[in-house]
């Protein structure tokens, strides 16, 4: 299992970054830990390439502050950098070259040697396609070479933007393996972006959702399926003398239609069912309804936000 | 370090057709020049001039004023354009080099071939002027001379053309400023006005008997200074720039 430690591997403090008068990320406060599946969630263009890009000394934040290993880029960059893998917007990379030539020039910056080459190959499984030329090269197997490059120098931090965009079922499940096996098999923490909750859902113990570039939500998964109580929805004949006898154990109903319906309810719901039973009403339906996952992300993001 | 990111820049070359801009821009001006001497050797080398004089000027005007200010842009747009087009800057410098490391290396490059070019001029003419039966020694200094004028001309030419290439993502940009900057230097070549345009300079440092009344180190200097100037003003721009 994951096992996250107390040591902040990201931090940043009221990360700002505007482009003439637009806003793209606004005050954003992240905090990674080591050991982390962080998933960065939000909307297209919610400021998530654009966070990452100042994450990675890219780009100049107009206003707060990104430390990464404790260190800001100012006098540390290259520190920084050695420690840190990344994919970002999917590059296309040198595809007159072979992926094996494209690895072999990194290695040539990083210092790694031939045999950490054949060992990232076998890691994204591209040794067999590995002298064919880059331009000949699927998509999925693009962002397979991606993380191979990412992975190359023996990251201690792997930061992967939309690392499943474009790809086919297969293509995105392998990606989700191959990110779960991080932490576990290699001890990398990992953030990733996306704008798709349930990818997220599958891979990350934690998450960060941004809107409009504003962090809207910032927690592990269970906090942000934990923030929300049933909703109960009962079909009975008289809704409004219902209402009444339930209003007396203090429980709020609202009349909907025919329905009544009670939020945030804590207790066990067959004891609304009980209640009404004994009190001869005619309960025809009683359902408890849990928010989806989806449903909080589309609360906290806005439903008429483009996803 | 440098060296690393020198050799990984030297790797990416591979494919890449940079070659071929390298061999035959001198080759063009030597078959050019091969058929002027062979076909109209009376009307070129007139009474009383020395023939390898006459060789080496008609070889280095249109080598200075055409030849090495287009060959400077298209290299850097070469050797700039699959960072460029691709989206590799995200990747290259994400890496943990200095961003002037990759600057210098991909200049140094550039730089390079266009002395690998000089060179292949300068043997090429030789080897044309043997075929020719040329009379007289040749005149090694003044044949070394004249291309490395010509280089040290082309300096602020070929440091604009960098900075544009990797200013602008379209590789059309720098390539358009350099075929308009080729064909305004022509004319602007005659008035003393436009002098101070980096793309004249080339043909003004020339050791040759045209320029006998201007003062060719002044240029020379002028060439360098724009040059340098061209050259923090562009790596400022990319060390601090958002990629």
């Amino acid at each position: 299992m994951i096992t996250s430690s107390n040591e902040v591997l990201i931090s940043t403090n009221g990360l700002t970054k505007q482009f003439g008068e637009q806003t793209s990320v606004d005050n954003v406060d992240l905090q990674i830990n080591r050991g982390q599946i962080f998933g960065f969630l939000g909307p297209n263009g919610a400021g998530k390439t654009t966070t990452i890009r100042m994450l990675l000394g890219l780009m100049k934040p107009t206003k707060g502050e990104v430390k990464l290993f404790d260190k800001s880029f100012n006098n540390n960059r290259l520190d920084i950098l050695r420690k840190v893998g990344a994919l970002v917007e999917a590059p296309s990379y040198y595809r007159n070259l072979t992926g094996y030539e494209n690895l072999k020039i990194s290695s040539e910056i990083l210092g790694v040697t031939k045999q950490r080459i054949d060992e990232v190959l076998e890691i994204v499984r591209l040794t067999e396609v590995s002298d064919k030329k880059v331009k000949q090269y699927s998509l999925g197997m693009k962002q397979r070479l991606g993380i191979a490059l990412a992975l190359l120098g023996s990251p201690e931090l792997l930061i992967l933007d939309e690392p499943t965009n474009g790809l086919d079922p297969s293509g995105i499940h392998e990606i989700r393996q191959l990110i779960k096996r991080m932490p576990r098999d290699f001890g990398i923490t990992v953030l990733i972006s996306s704008h798709n909750l349930a990818e997220i859902e599958m891979v990350a113990s934690h998450v960060g959702i941004i809107q409009s570039g504003k962090l809207k939500f910032h927690g592990t998964l269970e906090e942000l399926k934990g923030d929300n109580k049933p909703l109960v929805e009962i079909k009975v004949n008289q809704p409004a003398k219902a209402k009444e006898i339930l209003m007396q154990q203090q429980v709020h109903a609202q009349i909907k239609g025919d329905m009544l319906f009670v939020e945030n309810f804590d207790g066990p719901v067959y004891s609304i069912n009980t209640k009404l039973v004994s009190n001869g009403f005619e309960v025809s339906h009683l359902v408890e309804k849990v928010q989806t996952l989806e449903e909080i992300f589309l609360d906290l993001t806005g439903r008429e936000g483009a996803l | 370090m440098f060296r690393h990111v020198l050799t990984a820049e030297w790797m990416k070359l591979k494919n890449n057709w940079v070659v071929f801009p390298v061999l035959m821009a001198p080759l063009l001006i030597l078959l050019l020049q091969y058929a002027n001497f062979r076909i109209r050797y009376s009307s070129v080398v007139k009474e009383g001039d020395i023939p390898w004089t006459v060789f080496i000027e008609q070889h280095s005007v249109i080598w200075a004023v055409l030849i090495l200010p287009v060959l400077s842009a298209l290299l850097s747009s070469m050797l700039i354009m699959t960072e460029n087009s691709d989206n590799n800057w995200k990747y290259l410098l994400v890496l943990p080099i200095k961003r002037g490391e990759v600057y210098f290396a991909k200049m140094a490059l550039v730089v390079l071939f266009l002395i690998i070019s000089s060179i292949i001029l300068g043997g090429g003419m030789v080897i044309s002027s043997i075929i020719l039966n040329l009379p007289g020694e040749i005149p090694i200094t003044q044949l070394l001379q004249t291309l490395s004028a010509a280089l040290i001309g082309a300096f602020a030419v070929l440091m604009i053309q960098f900075w544009l290439s990797i200013r602008f993502n379209n590789p059309g940009i720098p390539l358009a400023v350099a075929i308009c900057g080729t064909v305004s230097a022509i004319f602007l070549l005659q008035s003393a006005f436009t002098r101070w345009l980096p793309w004249v300079y080339p043909y003004l440092v020339l050791p040759i008997r045209l320029n006998e009344n201007i003062n060719i180190s002044w240029y020379m200097f002028q060439s360098l200074l724009v040059g340098l100037l061209c050259l923090l003003a562009g790596f400022r721009e990319f060390a601090r720039r958002d990629i």
